[in-house]
This record gives structure tokens, C-alpha cells and sequence, in this order.
């Protein structure tokens, strides 16, 4: 258990120092637009209501509340905000 | 000539100056209006500031659900089991600063473990008979409250009351209107053998990592509290996540990572686990005694245009290991010839696997709204223990969304302790 232990504390400080040292946001997301990264991040766990269910400024709040419980980068959060306030 | 020329001039005047003192009145009067309307434009400012929304934003959300039900082997065991209401209150004053929380109200009709939609007592029968002080009045506890900080783009800092980020059930399909059965799997949701939510601190992010995504949650936490026997027998060798009073020095140290190695994320693979070290009471001879959980999870989305719909497979499995300690016997059982003392493998095992079917591509709206839905879940504690149980289940769900957040769910579970039909409206607003 202790080995386990080592191995799990390894992958989780290398882990973390590549999150920090690659701060730099993919292109491949960058590349996806609001919509699609809307539909592929909150489908995989529920059904996605209408835009119009939430004003501007509420959207801003769900979605980063959604951005912790999802594990979503800065970059997916802006670009599924700005969308559903577009869409809204 | 003189007086022509002044004849000319005096007409001059007059044609002049009677048009100037009119036009000077109007502008007057015009001035007037201009100076009304900054009035009423400062006062419609006024009233227009005084309901302007501040940087600090607000969100009021949650879900609520009733649930009906009926045991398929006994007529007279038929009731509306639960009520839930769980408002999540988002209050985000800055940018990276949020506080997230969440309450769960309920009436319960009766302890069945793992009856209700909203992840509460997913037990499945582990401490189901301690647990059930709160039956047929209404409970109140809190699911989380959660202080957040956004450090940057790749890495969130929490503290305070969190969910458990062991498995996925917990996290991301706990709330009644994303379960697509009425039931929590057995040994998950709140006061289950495996934690709900625990007191601490915790760093979690997500990455774009080329195609595929990475994910991680790293937390201390206080740790589960070894029932050791002196209060209450029946449960020596359990331990108590729900419990918030840390009984020793040591914390618990828990974590999880995911990959989604998928473009389009449709897929996630996790591990996660927890280590603590000592989870008996401190000066005790349980003090030494660990308890170590691991758990693997996968989920998996296809929206698919020839299935004409979504189809969802998830799945988690989790192993509870309390490490071996000698347990008193109480005074009867001494009696009826049993040691002074007894010892067992203390090991529980959960698990479920969960497939639904969505047509939300059909052209027909009744067939669109329909889902279907499957899961098999197993939960074993220590067989040797006092509080041993083992139950697996099959469970069947037709579910009818009347909204994207709003879901009549009718269930049938088969399982190896009882046969229940289910009825269950839920409400995420």
C-alpha cells in the first residue's frame, strides 16, 4: 500500500506541474466553438435545457458551477457562456 | 427724406424686434423642457441604479422529487416512500471567487436503502437500521458548502464541505433529475458506506491535453471514524464518512484522475481513492487501524443520428478495505459461547452498471421524451461482521422527460432481499 501510496503522490505532483507548466490554452479547443463544446461537455451527464432558461448574468454563475463539478478548462467555460448568452 | 429714412428704420425695428422677444420667449419655454427632462432623467437613473445588479452574482437552482413506492411481494408495503426538495444556492462575487451549496430537505415515509433519487441513504441495507432515526419526519442536511477560488485556467482551490470525488455516481449523477432511475446504485449517495461528502481541502482542474482531456481533484480531508464497538456493537469494523468530528490527528489524503481520450469527450476513464492512515478514536487500541478505498469509473456518450438518440453507459466499482482489528463480542453473545473477541476480513465491495437509451432524435415528440433505462449494481460488506450485507439488483426504468429537467421515472428493481416498483417525479429547476 505504501508503494501505491508513492506511485499515486508521483503522478499527482507530475500531474500538476505539467497542468502549470503548459498554460497554454490548445488550439484544438480553441478550434471548437461555444455550441459544440456545450453539447459535448453537458450531454455526457444530463439533458441540456433551453438557453432561455437563465439570464445573462445566471448563465455566467451555471456554468461555472458546472465548470467545478465538470473539471472544465477556463477557455471551454468562456466559450459555452458566451454561446448561451448569444443563444439566450 | 429725413423722415422717410426714419419712417423706414422705425419699421425695421418693430418688424425686427417683435419676432426676437417671440422667438426668445420660445426658447425659454423650450430651455424649460430641457431642464424638465434632466430632472426626469436623473430620476429614472436613479430608480434605474437602485435595481442595477452589482458585480456580486446570485443563482438559486436545485431539484425536488416525490417518489412512490411498491413492494412487489408484499401489496400492503405500498406508499409515496420520499419527498425531496435540494435547493443549490451559487453566489459568485468576483470572477474567481464562488460559493457553492447545496440542501437536501426530505420527508421520508420509510428506511429502504438506496430508495431515494437524490443520492440520500444509497445504502442498500449498510447502517440502514442506525440511520433511521429521521423515518417519517423531515431531514435536513447539508450536501455541501463549498468555497471556491478559480487559481487559473487548469486549477480550482475548494474548502469547506465538498462531494467526494471517489467514483462518478457522487459527483455527476447524484441529483434526482440526471439519475435516470429512482434509486441511488447501493453503497452511494449521502449517509452510504462509501463518502458522500467530507470536511477539507481540495485542488481539481481539467487540461486539453491534443485530442484528449485530463482532469484531477487532490483533497485532505478529516477522513472516515472507525466504529470500534464500545457504542454501538452492531457496527464494530464499519466506518462513518457522514461523521464530521475528526476523532484523531490524522487527515485523509484522496484523489481522482480522468482521462477523456476522446475528441469529443464522449468517453472518461478514472481511478480514484482514499488513504487514511489511522481512522480509530486517538489513545484507543483502534487508533493504528486504516482504511484505504480505491474506485474506478467510466462513462461513456454516444449521440448517435442512426440510433436516432443518446445512448449513455456508466459505470463505477469501488472496494472499501478497513484494516484487521479485534472487536468485542457483547455480553450475550459471550454467553451463548461466542469468544470475548472476534476479528473479520473487512472488506465491502460496491459496484453498478448503468445503460440509457434516449430516442431525442425521432420525429415523433411522445417517442423523443421517452428514455430507457438498465442498471446492474452489487453491494457486499464483510461477511463475517455484524453488519454484513450483500444484495445485487437488477433495475429497470421507463422514463418520460416532460422537460429537459423535469422526468417521470417508473422503475422496477429485481434484487436478491426484495422486488420494488418505483414511481418517481423529478424536478431540477
Amino acid at each position: 500500500m505504501k508503494l501505491s501510496r508513492i506511485i499515486i503522490a508521483i503522478a499527482f505532483i507530475g500531474y500538476i506541474i505539467f497542468s502549470v507548466t503548459s498554460c497554454k490554452s490548445s488550439e484544438f479547443i480553441t478550434s471548437k466553438s461555444g455550441a459544440q463544446l456545450w453539447g459535448e461537455n453537458c450531454v455526457r451527464c444530463h439533458n441540456i435545457p433551453s438557453p432561455n432558461i437563465y439570464s445573462d448574468k445566471q448563465w455566467e454563475l451555471a456554468v461555472s458551477h458546472m465548470r467545478l463539478r465538470g473539471n472544465l478548462t477556463k477557455v471551454e467555460t468562456d466559450k459555452i457562456t458566451e454561446f448561451l448568452q448569444a443563444a439566450n | 427724406m429725413k423722415h422717410k429714412y426714419t419712417f423706414i428704420i422705425a419699421l425695421l425695428a418693430v418688424a425686427g424686434f417683435v419676432p426676437l422677444e417671440v422667438h426668445a420667449q420660445d426658447q425659454s419655454e423650450v430651455n424649460e423642457e430641457i431642464e424638465k427632462l434632466k430632472e426626469e432623467i436623473k430620476e429614472q437613473n436613479k430608480k434605474i441604479n437602485a435595481n442595477k445588479p452589482g458585480k456580486s452574482t446570485f443563482l438559486l437552482t436545485g431539484f425536488s422529487n416525490l417518489t412512490y413506492h411498491q413492494n412487489l411481494e408484499d401489496t400492503d408495503d405500498s406508499k409515496f416512500a420520499h419527498a425531496g426538495f435540494s435547493p443549490i444556492t451559487i453566489w459568485r462575487p468576483s470572477e474567481r471567487l464562488m460559493l457553492e451549496t447545496e440542501l437536501h430537505i426530505e420527508m421520508e415515509g420509510g428506511v429502504h436503502g438506496g430508495e431515494t433519487g437524490d443520492g440520500h441513504d444509497g445504502h442498500g441495507g449498510h447502517g440502514s437500521e442506525n440511520e433511521g432515526g429521521h423515518e417519517g419526519s423531515t431531514f435536513i442536511d447539508l450536501g455541501y458548502a463549498n468555497m471556491v477560488y478559480f487559481l487559473n485556467d487548469y486549477m480550482t482551490i475548494t474548502a469547506g464541505k465538498f462531494l467526494t470525488p471517489i467514483g462518478n455516481f457522487n459527483e455527476r449523477f447524484h441529483p434526482s433529475w440526471i439519475n435516470p432511475l429512482p434509486t441511488s446504485p447501493l453503497g452511494m449517495g449521502h449517509g452510504s458506506p462509501l463518502p458522500a461528502a467530507e470536511l477539507g481541502i481540495q485542488i481539481r482542474g481539467g487540461l486539453q491535453t491534443g485530442i484528449s482531456k485530463l482532469n484531477y481533484a487532490l483533497y485532505v480531508s478529516n477522513g472516515p471514524v472507525l466504529e470500534d464497538g464500545r457504542g454501538d456493537p452492531e457496527r464494530a469494523g464499519s466506518v462513518v464518512y457522514s461523521n464530521f468530528s475528526d476523532n484523531n490527528k490524522n487527515k485523509a489524503l484522496g484523489g481522482r484522475l480522468g482521462w477523456l481520450p476522446i475528441h469529443n469527450s464522449a468517453l472518461e476513464i478514472a481511478i480514484s481513492g482514499q488513504w487514511a492512515k489511522n481512522v480509530g478514536d486517538e489513545g484507543s487500541a483502534y487508533e493504528k487501524v486504516g482504511s484505504q478505498l480505491v474506485a474506478g469509473d467510466i462513462s461513456y456518450m454516444i449521440n448517435s443520428t442512426a440510433l436516432k438518440g443518446v445512448i449513455r453507459i456508466v459505470g463505477q466499482y469501488s472496494k472499501l478495505m478497513v484494516d484487521d482489528a479485534q472487536y468485542k463480542n457483547d455480553s450475550t453473545d459471550i454467553a451463548n459461547g461466542d469468544s470475548e473477541f472476534y476479528t473479520f476480513d473487512n472488506t465491502s465491495t460496491f459496484y453498478y452498471g448503468l445503460i440509457s437509451y434516449r430516442p431525442s432524435k425521432s420525429g415523433k415528440k411522445f417517442i423523443k421524451n421517452l428514455e430507457l433505462a438498465y442498471r446492474y449494481d452489487f453491494g457486499q460488506t464483510p461477511s463475517d461482521s455484524k453488519w454484513e450485507f450483500a444484495d445485487a439488483r437488477s433495475t429497470f426504468g421507463l422514463n418520460y422527460w416532460l422537460q429537459a429537467r423535469s422526468v417521470i421515472k417508473l422503475a422496477v428493481s429485481i434484487g436478491e432481499l426484495s422486488n420494488i416498483m418505483y414511481l418517481q417525479w423529478a424536478l431540477g429547476f
